[in-house]
């Protein structure tokens, strides 16, 4: 009895582990908004861009930003992969300084990484730039897939200049070789196991037409009366009066 | 709890991780959080109606 139903509890605590597990990914966007490193958060998908600066372009990797904002056109890069992320602007003068340009990831609505770097400006010229190098971070061995991104422009005085949206399609080593694929995968196969053993379970599991067991002090089938609870546990057979005796002088 | 609702639950989320699944392979993005809940929600009932009813044949047939 013990052997059947250990396998049941320990599947069950399983699949416990497993929704947690669940919760925890569609958590993952929030909980990952949290400063790591040179990285910093951001209240979320940049506002529209003012007319604070002109000629605004960002090349990724040389290509124009545009050429990438629907999914089916994602850059497709690799999860390790390194990428330059370049930034031009002009800002008029009397408008304040442009002094940072940032790109952000997103994941259900939620920016899950942000990678900023300071931008220079020509005083006399008023053009500006930035460069910046773009990875994953802490993701790349973790995430795959299309995901969408932000490029920005931030002036001196925190407000967004100037942003545009893209889509990349980050490829893991050998199609599997990220984190989350693998977890999913095992996920995946523990879950559809759990579903294609369940005739098996309900099989072993006792209902209330099937007949226990014989106790030990059951008599045997042919000797038992019939029918169910007749059976009583072996009890001492009383033991014979006994004589009454004399008081001996 | 029987058969069929435990199988519905592991269909459930079956369903969420093949959409999760879908999503890192790059055949489909969850970066919006509108079209991302709706995806994840299909992909949820989906996964818990064929689980139940696979669930409830099985549990049927034994």
């Amino acid at each position: 009895m013990a052997t059947t139903a250990r396998p049941r509890g320990v599947l069950r605590w399983i699949n416990v582990g497993l929704i947690v597990s669940v919760a925890l990914l569609l958590a993952m966007p929030v909980a990952s908004a949290t400063p790591i490193g040179s990285r910093t958060t951001a209240g979320g998908p940049a506002p529209p861009a003012s007319a604070a600066i002109t000629n605004p372009r960002a090349t990724w990797d040389g290509t124009n930003l545009s050429a990438a904002s629907d999914q089916a056109q994602a850059f497709s890069i690799n999860t390790d992969q390194r990428i330059l992320v370049n930034f031009t602007f002009v800002v008029p003068l009397g408008q304040p300084n442009v002094t940072t340009a940032r790109v952000q990831a997103i994941y259900f609505g939620a920016v899950i990484s942000t990678d900023q770097v300071g931008a220079s400006l020509n005083e006399i010229t008023r053009d500006g730039a930035a460069q910046m190098n773009w990875t994953l971070g802490t993701f790349t061995y973790l995430l795959a897939g299309v995901y969408l991104l932000t490029a920005s422009l931030v002036n001196g005085t925190g407000a967004t200049v100037w942003s545009e949206s893209f889509y990349i399609q980050a490829h893991a080593p050998y199609r599997v070789g990220s984190g989350m694929i693998v977890f999913l995968i095992v996920l995946g196969l523990v879950e559809l196991y759990a579903i294609l053993t369940v005739g098996r379970s309900a099989r072993k599991r006792p209902t209330s037409s099937s007949k226990s067991p014989p106790t030990p002090w059951q008599q045997p089938a042919e000797t038992a009366e019939p029918g169910p609870g007749t059976a009583a546990p072996p009890s001492e057979p009383p033991p014979p009066p006994e004589p009454p005796t004399e008081a001996s002088p | 709890m029987s058969g069929t609702t435990s199988a519905a639950g592991s269909g459930a989320v079956l369903g969420a991780v093949v959409i999760f699944l879908l999503q890192q392979l790059g055949y489909m993005s969850l970066s919006t959080l509108d079209w991302g809940a709706v995806y994840l929600i299909i992909g949820l009932l989906a996964g818990g109606i064929l689980g139940g009813l696979i669930g409830w044949v099985l549990t049927r047939h034994h």
